[in-house]
């Protein structure tokens, strides 16, 4: 409660042009104002937004657009890329249903995004509070934080793949140090799913880490300062001012996630563990390449990758229905 | 296209198709003994395998000073097998292939179905030096098609004669006052002596015995002929649960469980063979020439090469090979250059000589086995002999697998490995699960091309 | 930023470069391994700092990676990068501010492709590269890479989400249109996004890989990764020590600009908002 009276004290200012203090955007109060000019705004506003929309939208249609239908489209073929691609309807689909490496695949991408998605999250956030900071040399400590992004994912698995060596790895030199006897970590069915997920989520963080503390930077300092004196402690703040603050960038977060680690972790698997040992790490993305390139089955692919993208389009959706976050006047 | 002009004429060759082989004839000879008068110019565009740039950079700038009006583009092809296919395919489609192309043995007859590489009797039949009989007949066989459309041509020319041998590191024997591998060797022996090099701490290996991929066709294929037996029935599907599959896997896997012989499952971590043989953690591997490069710069120790030990009272080896293949667009294009580097490539004091010089190639051409281009390069190894001489053993893997094929096998083999040596399966299933699989793509591929 | 006791603003500063040296502790295997021997780099037990160290990798590894494929990787990554940039602030401005009819369904649209793997769509794309005719040219390589713009239209679009409207209500009141708005007004704020865009966008293409390599066949069109690449298949002929230095080197102009880019990230909030 407290808080809000703050927020709305602190943003006034911001606002500076208009009477009403106006904070909270989908209050009744914000809509005079705007409704004064709609008609005439609706208009430009569509006007402008062909300027700033359809360049953007001309090049994805052509790139992403049309592939994208042409890869639907070649779910109901069967084709190798060497004889006459061949109609069989939904063949392809049918097949999915069969197929217990496919099934495979999918538990073990449901369990990589658990164990990928969810630590990836909380510990970027973590972080980037924990570094949204400034004392001495903190441009180079921060830097730390980046540099696992730096490295192409095929290279950090190349040299991951060596950490974890229970041989020559520092990981098992370590614990043998310490007296406890390491295992093979990318050769045991129960250690190298985690063991990918720690590569990874340490891979992911620094792009996550960058979104928010670009969301903090964002912050208005006086509102943490206007908090403070009004006794509010660090955990209050974190929870009444930072976290609404971040939470249409936490959205981004988990998407973005969601989606790299579905589809950007076949260069690690590939690298690391190649889906194995007996599949434990036979994620969809791998297995789909695989059929694509491997074995040439480019419809069988895309009858699965199109499979992949109804459940996680569809997944999104009920999770997040589409509805306007209630700015500019559209709902 | 003047694919079949040197072959037997076929029946259903069109008036049109003979008149223009007839027509082209005499131009190819004429091409053909021109060349060695008239140093050839123009831009010549070759893919290889992003692996041996390291070794092709010098051979391609000797074959720029040998002809001052030549320069030779390279690109770089990825050399895991669903890369390398999806980057020539797309190549073709876009009909951007370049003049040569590099390939494996196990794409051969696809790579031909798909228009990528052309037939390759064109040019052994050119009237140059290097002919037909000119090859290791096995290596040359790899790149024969048995079947389908392109059947009786040759889509590719092997850059080496790579057979399996054996490698051992000299310290670990001498060390453990043990005699060094040799001819009479057979695999019980080779288990013993494996068995006394191995160390272990506790229950794990600090030291195998043996690297040696068994999923890998150039160890399984020849023991299983040493068993008496092939490895597909007369259909051309796989019968891995025969006896002989089952013993010869069950051979192996018995000492990869006793920590004695490290296969694939080890040796993904161990940096492969030459890795593990490198660092000291494999006392002994079966590899082949072309990793000789990588040891000389990592071990610490003396090594040499020996014969790889006899099964069932008979020698067999594993081989396979890499090649060259002119493109349809090269053959097109730019046949009298790309013909005239083919020579080159193939002779004692051209490609052969700067080539071999890298400790990776044995010399594909029977002629040059016995080579002081290769054969006298200081050692290690210092029984070369050992790579040459086992050539006549080799058993390759049977070319009528498809490459799409091949990556099922590859994968199901190594799973079946896991089952086995992670999970205690029994042999006999996990070879009847792999079965399964490799003979629906088997199928589905037979099906496909009917 | 931090105020309170100093004994908690050490803590605080000590739990940063912590954490920050744990997460870049594999970099220090990458270094020390970069600078051994091939030798000592597959020893047994692994060393944790090089007893010989090998100053030659470095040659070695630039051996490896040619100059005209740095000179490529610059090209693409710069020319990706300020292409995307410039379409992805309008259309994510526009869908997050801008009243008119189908953004939202648009929005979507943008979030759902991210969904379709590159994989499948790789093919398709290949083929209308070809039927321009634009194989082996800047063309090929840049303009389909700049397309796959949801990412980025998702990034802008949520950031400007947050963005007060009260600022834009005022522009307007003084009678600006979009375009002054988004130039006056909503540029000078987004230093932060645009900053962590550009970190995120450049290292993308510096590291892609699977498109350049089909979409171009010449050598003198051949980008970094693809020389990477060749060290990480196992079949590799290159020792591991000369491997790592060359992923190191390969890395650091990267690193350059991240620190570069570091200075956005602080000062990039302008002076709008405090004013």
């Amino acid at each position: 409660m407290e808080v809000n009276k703050i927020v709305t004290h602190v943003d006034a200012p911001a606002g500076a042009g208009l009477s009403a203090p106006n904070v909270n955007r989908s209050s009744g109060s914000a809509r005079p104002a705007r409704r004064r000019g709609r008609r005439w705004f609706d208009a430009a506003a569509t006007l402008w937004s062909l300027l700033f929309v359809v360049p953007n939208f001309v090049l994805f249609a052509i790139f992403i657009g049309i592939p994208v239908i042409a890869a639907f489209a070649l779910s109901l073929f069967d084709w190798n890329m060497i004889a006459d691609p061949r109609f069989v309807g939904l063949q392809n689909y049918a097949d999915i249903l069969r197929d217990p490496r496919a099934v495979n695949s999918i538990v073990k991408t449901v369990y990589l995004v658990v164990l990928g998605v969810v630590p990836t999250v909380l510990l970027s956030f973590g972080m980037a509070v924990l570094i949204n900071t400034r004392f001495i040399g903190y441009t180079v400590v921060r830097t730390l934080y980046f540099l696992p992004i730096v490295i192409s994912f095929v290279a950090s698995a190349v040299l991951w793949r060596f950490i974890y060596d229970p041989r020559v790895g520092p990981i098992n030199a370590l614990l043998g140090a310490m007296g406890i006897n390491g295992v093979n970590w990318l050769q045991s069915t129960a250690w190298a799913m985690p063991a990918i997920s720690l590569v990874i989520v340490w891979l992911r963080l620094p792009l996550s880490i960058i979104l928010y503390l670009a969301a903090l930077q964002q912050i208005n300092a006086q509102l943490l300062e206007a908090a403070e004196i009004d006794g509010a402690n660090s955990w209050q703040k974190l929870v009444h001012v930072i976290w609404p603050n971040v939470k249409p960038v936490t959205f981004l977060i988990v998407i973005i996630n969601l989606r790299g680690i579905i589809f950007d972790s076949f260069d690690v698997v590939q690298v690391m563990t190649g889906g194995g040992p007996l599949d434990s790490t036979d994620i969809l993305i791998k297995y789909i390449y695989d059929l694509a390139f491997a074995q040439l089955r480019l419809g069988y692919a895309s009858a699965l990758s199109t499979m992949l993208f109804i459940i996680v389009a569809g997944l999104a959706l009920v999770f997040t229905p589409p509805r306007a976050t209630a700015t500019g006047g559209q709902r | 296209m003047t694919e079949n002009h040197t072959a037997r004429p076929s029946h259903a060759v069109g008036r049109r198709q003979v008149l223009a082989g007839l027509a082209a004839a005499p131009i190819a000879l004429a091409a053909g003994s021109r060349m060695s008068f008239a140093a050839p110019t123009g831009t010549l565009s070759i893919a290889v395998l992003d692996f041996l740039e390291v070794s092709l950079k010098p051979v391609f700038a000797a074959y720029e000073a040998a002809r001052p009006g030549v320069k030779v583009d390279y690109s770089l092809l990825p050399s895991t097998a669903a890369e390398l296919r999806q980057t020539l395919l797309s190549r073709r489609m876009a009909n951007k292939l370049p003049d040569i192309t590099y390939l494996a043995d196990i794409y051969a007859t696809q790579f031909a179905e798909a228009g990528i590489t052309a037939d390759m009797r064109n040019f052994l039949n050119s009237g140059g030096p290097i002919k037909m009989d000119s090859f290791a007949k096995t290596f040359l066989d790899q790149y024969l098609v048995a079947s389908g459309p392109k059947k009786g041509g040759y889509y590719g020319l092997p850059q080496g004669a790579d057979t399996v041998v054996l490698f051992y590191n000299k310290k670990h024997f001498d060390d453990a006052k043990l005699p060094y591998p040799d001819d009479s060797w057979d695999f019980a022996k080779q288990v013993e002596v494996a068995t006394k090099l191995t160390q272990k701490n506790g229950g794990t290996t600090t030291r195998y015995g043996l690297g040696v991929s068994v999923p890998w066709h150039a160890t399984y294929v020849p023991g299983i002929v040493a068993l008496g037996d092939t490895l597909l029935d007369d259909k051309g599907l796989f019968k891995l649960t025969s006896d002989a599959a089952v013993k010869l896997f069950t051979m192996y896997w018995d000492q990869v469980k006793a920590g004695v012989f490290a296969s694939n499952t080890q040796l993904t971590q161990l940096g492969q063979l030459q890795g593990a043989f490198g660092s000291g953690t494999a006392s002994m591997i079966q590899s082949v020439r072309a990793l000789v490069p990588l040891i000389r710069q990592t071990i610490k120790d003396d090594w040499d090469v020996a014969m790889e030990p006899m099964i069932n009272g008979s020698r067999h080896t594993g081989m396979g090979s890499i090649a060259l293949a002119t493109t349809p667009e090269g053959e097109q294009n730019n046949k009298d250059l790309c013909y005239d580097f083919l020579t080159w490539f193939y002779a004692e004091d051209g490609g052969m000589k700067v080539l071999t010089s890298t400790y990776a190639v044995v010399p594909p051409v029977v002629a040059l086995y016995d080579s002081p281009i290769w054969t006298k390069l200081p050692p290690p190894p210092a029984n070369v002999k050992v790579f040459s001489e086992s050539i006549q053993y080799g058993n390759e893997n049977p070319t009528t697998i498809p490459a799409d094929v091949q990556a099922v096998v590859d994968s199901e083999l190594l799973k079946a490995e896991q089952a086995v040596v992670l999970n205690g399966a029994a042999v006999a299933d996990a070879l009847n699960t792999a079965q399964g699989t490799i003979n629906d793509a088997m199928s589905r591929s037979l099906a496909n091309n009917s | 930023m931090i105020v309170g006791h100093p004994w908690r603003r050490r803590a605080h500063v000590t739990a940063v470069i912590v954490v920050g040296l744990l997460m870049a502790a594999p970099f220090y295997w990458l270094i020390i391994n970069s600078l051994k021997t091939a030798q000592e780099v597959v020893g047994y037990p692994p060393t944790w700092f090089p007893h010989d160290i090998r100053w030659q990798n470095i040659a070695d590894a630039l051996d490896l990676l040619s100059v005209q494929s740095v000179i490529n990787s610059l090209i693409f990554t710069v020319s990706v990068t300020i292409c995307q940039l410039i379409l992805v602030i309008m259309t994510g401005f526009a869908i997050a501010k801008m009243p008119f009819p189908g953004r939202t369904p648009l929005l979507w649209l943008y979030i759902i492709t991210l969904f379709v793997p590159f994989q499948v769509v790789l093919i398709p794309t290949f083929i209308i590269v070809r039927d321009l005719n634009w194989i082996d040219s800047y063309w090929g390589l840049i303009v389909p890479v700049v397309a796959q713009t949801s990412f980025g239209v998702f990034v802008f679009r949520q950031f400007y989400v947050s963005l007060p409207d009260e600022l834009l209500d005022a522009a307007r009141l003084d009678g600006a249109n979009w375009g002054d708005m988004f130039v006056r007004i909503v540029l000078p704020l987004s230093g932060p996004p645009i900053a962590a865009y550009t970190a995120v966008t450049v290292l993308t293409a510096w590291n892609m890989y699977v498109w350049p390599l089909i979409a171009t066949t010449r050598n003198d069109m051949r980008v970094l990764p693809l020389s990477i690449a060749a060290l990480a298949t196992p079949s590799s002929q290159v020792p591991g020590n000369v491997a790592m230095m060359a992923v190191l080197i390969s890395t650091l102009p990267i690193i350059v600009i991240f620190v570069f880019c570091q200075r956005y990230f602080i000062n990039g909030l302008g002076g709008a908002l405090k004013e």
